[in-house]
């Protein structure tokens, strides 16, 4: 049905609204015109009348219906409706209503219909409404009139609504705050403080405060303020709150260190994550590390490196360490666990950490002199970029552990953004090699690596098995050697990444008495992926090792029968519902014993 | 409140290719041991533990303010992991049975913080069932070496008295009476399979239990009025029930779970009130409780204590303390057991235990049906500050125990629209209806409240409402609902009944509906859109 246009539904709501009906009645037929376009645009003519009429049944209808601007046959032309001449005096008189009814809602949509860019007029009506108002209920009505989001007020109106009431006033005043950058108001907070509010004038501080005053605050403090604990206190009360974008709080934490040293570290550290972003463009690390370096404090020196510093400056360090020939191995050693993160000092929020960069050359360096960390807390790090000397490093020395890890990062890489997949040739050769000397420990070394894929790493598997030898050798070509060691299929239908546990069940599904009896030993994890969101390749992998399982005994079938017929309750889309219907016929007809009443078939003979 | 962590080193875990060691560091000033051999179910432990994490993680407000670390208990029988959300919507609890593990050396019981981060969550995904697993709960840190490091890290956290204020409700709501189903993972899983693949930012969107007498119960997913039979789910109710439940997304944190999981059940406290899910897998048990009121609506916190009987008639102070101590030796008690220990009536003994809750000194095992020690903080709460009396809450109480607030009629105010909504199946059109409870009733011996109305929402919200009473003429709604409307929303609470919130759209209602209504400042205003999940149909997990 083709929408009126805004004559003919005005000539409706006005027969409408002539009608002698019940309010409900009436509610219902204009419930009915509310679904054409026009019909808000209408609102100057209904609202008012409704409104006088019965507020409590129709304030609803007239909220969400509201309307300001006219209709006329198409979203391309619409017209703001002005308030003006018999339309403004109709609307004046509904909005004085509302105002001597405390009807806030309306009032707020009526006022921003009536001034719509006039935040001069909004302050001066503020302040009269609130002087007027008598009683701090009423002040607090006439600032819920006036509660305009996004609005924001001067320092001048500010202190008259905070002098008239402070207590209805401080609230409103905190909502209405302008941007970080317009000044701080010392004058409100002077008064705030006279009153004994020094709540309300320390949130004013840490909302409006810039970077370069907020550095002598600090400096005040620090020097007046003797006990370190009482220090880091003051320090953490006039720390900046709201939007920190503009805010670059570097400065002032350099600053107390300077001043304070140690004492301050307690209120610095947690808050390095925050200067992070500003502090690594402008590479304002350098300050902190040369502090932290001229005191030897390491756990300074680490969250500095973890949090602001780019991967250049801790390349540098490291390598600065690493080639120090006067330093102790095991002062060396301290150094690196605790660049090595994992804790939650130089963290973000609950211990979230970044991953470091370490370059190819600082790896090998560290791996000469430190395996057992390169293996430990940094084996992440020096994974993240292009470790290819350090892979012909760790080929070379037999390192097992440090190569299947590696190994288990560039079986991921498809060349796009995730790094060079050539660089993972040297360990397909490795591999590939492995597999046709010894093809026991092929599998045991395939299965570790798999086993060490992140979930979610794999997005494309098929453009991953055709552009990664290593990948290939390890997810397609090798599924029949994982059968020796069931420890280590085990561990596949463990592993966190779907793609090694859908092996895992393509594995299983093998037409091979090892894998009918595995695949019954762990009917534990393999019944839960009748359940679990899974894609079609996948499931239908699952649904074969799950055939395979039931082929082995009979309890092993009713289980699998008894989860099958559940999985049919799912409403997952896509999900092979024909195909689980098969996976219990194949039940079925092995184990007959286990067919219902309803699942044997009748068999008719002719009439004797 | 200010709560002081001190661990000596991160908790880690440590694997090679043959063994594996779960090393929590946990609170030295409250130093509690463990060190045991996981015997089994070692893929379910990560499992469990990993969903803790999301737990901790789940925050649908983003905000960052400092919570507390996930809460450790170590009793005789059973090793208890507690977390509480940031949002404080949603509260968690992992038990592990005892005879799971090979105990080495002395175990010290009792409860302290556990440094459980990000990091740990993730790290357990390399847990393996083929692996010899060690659990190791211990104050003295572990080796950083070769594992990770930080180091030391001792911090005061500044806990909200919001946050601690849900916890502490939450401990209390699950305690009190309710409705119990035990279900079918799968029939779960089917509700929370059918939201994932459709999702309603329309009102209403609450997940309702059905109970019919003779019937299954069932679940009832709005606006679709979508049911899902629970088989064999016995309530045992001789007339037909129905109870509400907001807040349905938050069920996701269960999915991992429910695949390995051998039965659930489901606790309903009532209509809006906290409910709870006990998903059991072999040795382990995983409590997911979830707020049923938002902790920001200013009607939500009094029509709580109201509706559920928290801070009511307070026990004497040396009778808690006496029955604190006795729980510390029992470490876990039914009412009926600390009655019997303190030749108290078994009501009695209900109310202390309850309180004790309350206190942050015990918490509720929902499944065994009582009540365990737990000491959440070190140093006790300051109740008066966290549970400040509320003046109208208790006129309210009053109003109602002497029978003064009566309810004069309770009718629905339905308003209709027809939506299309996604269902698996492709887009239907449903006549949605949303209805709001207007109350009007009077209270007694009070001349100027001849009428009190009061209009609320479907979630139990007083959205609008006018009494005769001073503090209403003089504050209207802007400080919250007058004593009288308090009580008359409690009076009222049986008789909002919750019905079908959809229908068939039938043709006269498609006619009727146009083009989108309302222009475009209405289309801002209203959240009325209605989307697909995108990664919902083929979604694939990875292993959790």
């Amino acid at each position: 049905m083709a929408p009126k246009s805004s004559r003919e539904v005005e000539t409706l709501v006005r027969s409408v609204l002539h009608e002698p009906l019940e309010d409900a009645v009436l509610r219902e037929r204009l419930e009915e015109l509310g679904q054409e376009p026009a019909f808000p645009g209408l609102t100057w003519l209904w609202g008012p009348e409704l409104y006088r009429r019965n507020r409590v049944l129709f304030r609803p209808l007239i909220l969400s219906r509201f309307g300001t601007w006219e209709w006329r046959g198409g979203w391309s032309s619409i017209r703001r409706i002005e308030w003006k001449g018999e339309t403004g005096r109709i609307l004046d008189a509904w909005m004085a209503e509302a105002d001597r009814l405390d009807d806030g809602e309306l009032f707020r949509q009526l006022y921003l219909w009536k001034n719509p860019r006039s935040e001069e007029s909004w302050e001066r009506d503020l302040v009269e409404r609130f002087r007027a108002a008598s009683g701090s209920a009423a002040r607090l009505s006439a600032l819920d009139k006036l509660d305009l989001r996004w609005w924001m007020l001067g320092q001048d109106t500010a202190i008259a609504l905070y002098e008239t009431d402070p207590r209805a006033a401080a609230p409103f005043i905190l909502k209405h705050l302008p941007e970080r950058g317009t000044g701080l108001w010392r004058d409100l907070m002077a008064r705030a403080r006279q009153r004994g509010d020094e709540g309300f004038a320390l949130t004013l501080y840490r909302n409006l405060i810039e970077s370069r005053p907020w550095v002598d605050d600090l400096r005040e403090l620090c020097d007046r303020i003797a006990d370190p604990a009482a220090l880091c206190r003051a320090l953490e009360r006039h720390y900046p709150t709201g939007s920190m974008w503009d805010f670059d709080s570097g400065p002032g934490l350099i600053e107390v260190l300077r001043r304070r040293g140690r004492d301050v570290l307690p209120f610095v550290l947690p808050h390095l994550w925050d200067a992070r972003n500003r502090w690594r463009l402008r590479g304002g690390a350098n300050d902190l590390l040369r502090i932290a370096r001229d005191h030897d404090w390491i756990d300074l020196w680490a969250a500095v490196l973890r949090t602001i510093a780019t991967p250049d400056q801790v390349d540098a360090e490291l390598r600065q360490l690493l080639k120090d020939p006067g330093r102790p191995p095991a002062d060396v050693v301290r150094r690196l666990a605790a660049l090595a993160g994992g804790g939650r000092i130089g963290s973000g929020p609950r211990g979230l950490s970044s991953v470091l960069t370490v370059k190819d050359a600082t790896a090998v360096l560290l791996y000469e002199r430190f395996p057992d960390l390169v293996r430990g807390p940094f084996k992440s790090h020096v994974a993240e970029g292009s470790p290819v000397r350090l892979t012909r490093a760790a080929i070379d020395a037999r390192d097992e552990e440090l190569v299947d890890f590696l190994a288990s990062r560039m079986a991921t890489r498809t060349g796009w953004g995730s790094g060079r997949v050539d660089e993972a040739e040297p360990l397909a050769d490795e591999y590939a090699q492995l597999k046709a000397s010894d093809p026991a420990a092929f599998s045991r070394r395939a299965a570790a690596v798999l086993g060490q894929i992140p979930a979610f790493s794999i997005f494309s598997y098929d453009r991953l098995v055709r552009s990664n030898r290593l990948a290939r050798l390890l997810f397609e070509r090798s599924a029949e050697s994982f059968l020796a060691d069931p420890g280590m299929v085990e561990d596949l239908l463990e592993a966190p990444e779907i793609h090694v546990q859908a092996l895992a069940y393509r594995v299983l599904g093998l037409d091979d008495p090892r894998a009918r009896q595995l695949a019954a030993a762990r009917l534990d994890l393999l019944l839960a992926t009748l359940l679990r969101p899974l894609h079609r390749t996948t499931r239908l992998l699952a649904f074969a090792a799950l055939a395979n399982a039931a082929r082995v005994s009979a309890a092993a079938a009713a289980r699998i029968l008894a989860r099958a017929r559940e999985a049919f309750d799912l409403p997952d889309r896509g999900y092979p519902k024909e195909e689980l219907a098969g996976l219990l016929g194949h039940i079925l007809r092995l184990w007959p014993e286990l067919r219902g009443p309803r699942e044997r078939p009748v068999v008719w003979g002719s009439a004797a | 409140m200010i709560v002081g962590v001190d661990y000596a080193s991160p908790s880690v875990f440590r694997t090679d290719g043959s063994a594996a060691l779960l090393g929590m560091a946990v609170d030295a000033a409250r130093p509690v041991r463990f060190h045991g051999r996981l015997m089994r179910d070692i893929f379910l432990v990560r499992v469990a533990l990993r969903a803790l994490g999301e737990v901790i993680r789940s925050d649908e407000t983003l905000s960052l303010v400092d919570i507390l670390d996930p809460v450790i208990t170590v009793h005789p029988d059973r090793i208890f992991f507690e977390a509480f959300s940031q949002d404080q919507s949603v509260y968690a609890n992992v038990s592990l049975d005892r005879d799971l593990f090979a105990l080495q050396g002395e175990m010290v019981t009792g409860t302290t913080n556990v440094d459980f981060t990000d990091g740990l969550s993730n790290a357990l995904g390399d847990m393996r069932s083929s692996r010899e697993t060690w659990l190791r709960i211990d104050p003295g840190g572990f080796e950083v070496a070769t594992v990770g490091s930080g180091g030391h890290f001792e911090a005061k956290v500044d806990v909200p008295d919001e946050w601690v204020r849900g916890f502490l409700e939450v401990q209390g709501a699950m305690a009190l009476p309710g409705t119990h189903l035990r279900v079918r993972p799968v029939d779960l899983l089917a509700a929370i399979r059918y939201l994932r693949f459709t999702r309603a930012r329309l009102s209403p969107r609450a997940l309702r239990y059905e109970m019919q007498p003779g019937e299954d119960a069932r679940i009832v997913l709005e606006p679709w009025e979508h049911a899902i039979p629970l088989k064999g789910a016995a309530h045992g109710f001789g007339e037909p029930r129905v109870i509400r439940t907001w807040g349905r997304r938050r069920l996701r944190l269960l999915e991992p779970l429910l695949p390995f999981a051998d039965s659930v059940d489901i606790f309903l406290k009532g209509r809006a009130l906290p409910s709870f899910y006990g998903v059991r897998m072999g040795g382990l048990r995983f409590i997911l409780g979830l707020t049923g009121w938002s902790g920001r609506s200013w009607s939500g916190g009094a029509a709580f204590e109201l509706l559920s009987g928290a801070g009511a008639d307070p026990a004497p102070a040396a009778l808690v303390a006496t029955a604190r101590q006795r729980l510390r030796e029992m470490f876990a008690a039914s009412p009926q057991e600390m009655a019997t220990a303190l030749a108290v009536p078994v009501p009695e003994a209900a109310r202390l235990l309850q309180r004790l809750c309350r206190l942050g000194h015990a918490f509720y095992d929902v499944e065994e049906r009582r009540f365990r020690h737990r000491e959440l903080f070190a140093e006790p709460i300051d109740e008066a500050r966290l549970f400040p009396p509320d003046p109208r809450t208790e006129a309210a109480r009053e109003l109602l125990a002497r029978g003064a607030a009566t309810v004069a009629a309770c009718t629905p105010v339905e308003k209709r629209k027809v939506r299309k909504l996604p269902t698996p199946e492709g887009k239907v059109a449903r006549e949605i209806i949303l209805r709001d409870w207007e109350v009007t009733g009077a209270v007694a011996g009070e001349p100027q409240v001849q009428q009190v109305q009061i209009v609320v929402d479907e979630r139990g919200a007083i959205r609008f409402g006018r009494c005769g009473c001073d503090f209403f003429q003089d504050n209207l709604l802007n400080l919250g609902p007058c004593v009288h409307m308090l009580a008359l929303y409690a009076a009222s609470a049986g008789e909002r009944r919750d019905l079908a919130t959809s229908a068939a759209a039938t043709e006269g209602a498609r006619a009727r509906q146009g083009p989108p209504p309302g222009g475009f400042e209405r289309e801002e205003e209203e959240e009325e859109v209605l989307e697909d999940e995108e990664d919902g149909g083929g979604a694939e997990d990875g292993q959790p």
